[in-house]
């Protein structure tokens, strides 16, 4: 394979036109239902960014986990990866409006009057980590970590690809970016973990659960390899890494989701299961926002539609080796991970009460516009696969079983 | 007792190749026995669909649906026993080990299946009595034709022949 029979990508700027445009009309709305209904705006604004932030973190933790493990088959679906990871300091951009409407999302920034002496004792307690200046700044170093690493990781491949073949310094470059990935990954995850709690178990403060945030990174991660299915059979053009891809690539792909979809049911069951069983005031408050009053519905839609429906499809080998199969449980999983985002933050704002705003369907095609331009800026004019890798041959020729 | 003719081929391209053509002239009842997996060989050899799947999910749901109806009965009905007070038909306490049945009955029947799928305990076959077929485990790639009567015997070597194989045997034995 050489690069001569693989182009580069030139199509796409109507794309990031069209995009951008989606998303500053959809923030500009959320901005003006912000006016008339700031806690529903500010609300469906996070829904929104932990969603997409989630699908950018996602692919940025298998990208390192690939480079730490060293894996070969998946060079030729890397850059997509690369291009989902390098777009997380937009991401801190977008957590300006975040930052701005704190005093709206979380109780332990502005007090409600509701809560007992007994509440606010505790919320004095918490008081060391949760406070103002502490999150921002915790919040600057998560964006430093993963901005760092997802650009440097999407910056040396695409230095690689420049080299005139596979040189010694496209090999160095392999290197580093299996050093860097090694290194960074106990620090990214650690990053995620707490900013999963700073970001939405914060919205509960005087709810806990460990599991929560490898709940949270679980469905992260199956929301991006949804997003590199959904991708790779839509980039099926001549050139793109979509037809480079057999039914060998997309079998690991789908065995991967699987496994991933596995891991977030049993987090979020267990977490659930011991809830329930100890059945404690303090903790059960999560569980009875999130079931009572129609959110039971959206509970078992998640049981059903985040784990149910897909572990069945994902079973069966012809479904995750054909793309298109492959492709449609991965969109479906893209709604379900956008019902589970919503289903963690908005019972915080309506408890026991399952409603809906039009600012959460605005914000989320405003991060979201933003995020898919980024994304496509990312990858115009760059080849659609790391062409100078020293693995890409064994990928491409990846056996069948 | 059944008969077979064996072929060997020098490459599993040749095989392949051999394995069509065999199949396009009606030999039906084509099996190969290759060094290593080679990619194309199953889909030319029109192998039907493995029946462990459906098995497996048979089991599962038999374990599962079994382990559920265990812990109902036990707990709710036979020896009714307040934990707690929880209630005595406790469905998320039950799934841990629903589920963990149903992917232990599910691994059994998939374990159990394939040895009896592939005839085990049986250890030995009339193939395995060949000197030549040895090579079928170091650098050979053969076809057996699975024939009746003499006459398809003859048929079935003149086609190996014809198609190159190196080697043509006939076996004949206890399958």
């Amino acid at each position: 394979m050489t690069a001569a029979v693989l182009t580069r990508l030139t199509a796409g700027r109507r794309v990031v036109w069209g995009s951008a445009a989606v998303g500053s009309l959809g923030l500009l709305a959320t901005l003006l239902g912000g006016w008339a209904a700031p806690r529903e705006a500010a609300h469906g604004y996070l829904f929104a960014f932990a969603y997409w932030l989630s699908l950018s973190l996602g692919a940025l933790i298998m990208l390192a986990a690939f480079h730490a493990a060293r894996a070969r088959w998946p060079t030729v679906l890397r850059r997509s990866l690369e291009i989902m990871a390098a777009s997380c300091p937009l991401f801190a951009l977008l957590f300006v409006p975040v930052a701005l409407a704190m005093p709206h999302l979380f109780p332990w920034v502005a007090l409600p009057s509701s809560l007992s002496g007994h509440d606010l004792q505790l919320l004095a307690h918490k008081q060391p980590y949760l406070n103002v200046p502490f999150f921002l700044g915790r919040a600057l170093l998560y964006f430093a970590v993963w901005g760092a690493v997802g650009v440097l990781l999407f910056r040396w491949s695409v230095r690689q690809d420049a080299e005139p073949g596979i040189t010694e310094r496209a090999v160095r470059i392999t290197l580093y970016q299996r050093r860097l990935a090694s290194g960074a990954l106990p620090l990214m995850v650690l990053c995620l973990s707490f900013a999963s709690l700073d970001w939405l178990m914060s919205l509960e403060p005087l709810w806990q659960s460990t599991v929560y945030a490898l709940t949270v990174g679980c469905g992260a991660v199956v929301g991006a390899l949804s997003a590199v299915a959904l991708t790779a059979a839509l980039a099926r053009g001549a050139g793109q890494f979509g037809a480079l891809m057999g039914p060998a690539h997309f079998l690991r792909l789908g065995t991967l989701l699987l496994g991933f979809i596995c891991l977030w049911a049993y987090c979020g069951f267990s977490q659930f299961l011991l809830v329930w069983i100890a059945s404690l005031p303090e903790e059960v408050t999560w569980y009875r926002a999130r079931l009572d009053g129609g959110w039971l519905a959206v509970a078992v839609a998640l049981a059903v539609g985040h784990f149910g429906v897909p572990f069945f499809l994902l079973l069966l080998r012809r479904v995750k080796q054909h793309a298109g199969a492959l492709a449609a449980v991965g969109a479906w999983l893209l709604l379900m991970r956008a019902l589970d985002v919503y289903w963690l933050v908005w019972p915080a704002l309506s408890p026991g009460m399952a409603t809906f705003h039009w600012t959460s369907a605005t914000a989320w095609a405003g991060v979201g516009g933003w995020t898919v331009a980024a994304w496509v800026l990312l990858a115009r004019g760059g080849y659609m696969v790391p062409v100078r890798d020293p693995f890409l041959p064994h990928s491409l020729r990846v056996p069948r079983s | 007792m059944s008969r077979w003719v064996l072929g060997e081929f020098r490459t599993p391209e040749r095989m392949v190749a051999a394995a069509r053509a065999l199949r396009a002239s009606g030999f039906l009842r084509l099996e190969a026995h290759t060094p290593y997996p080679v990619e194309d060989v199953d889909a030319v050899l029109g192998l039907s669909g493995s029946r462990l799947p459906l098995l497996a999910l048979l089991a599962g749901v038999g374990g599962a649906a079994g382990a559920y109806v265990v812990q109902w009965f036990t707990q709710a009905v036979d020896w009714p026993l307040n934990v707690g007070g929880r209630p005595l038909h406790s469905g998320p306490a039950f799934i841990p080990i629903t589920f963990e049945s149903a992917v232990l009955a599910a691994a059994g029947a998939i374990f159990l299946g394939v040895i009896v799928a592939c005839g085990l305990p049986r250890v030995t076959h009339p193939f395995l009595d060949l000197e030549a077929f040895r090579s079928a485990s170091i650098d050979g790639f053969w076809l057996a034709v699975a024939v009746d009567g003499s006459e398809g015997v003859d048929a079935a070597e003149g086609a190996l022949r014809q198609l190159g194989a190196a080697v043509v045997l006939a076996v004949e034995g206890r399958r």
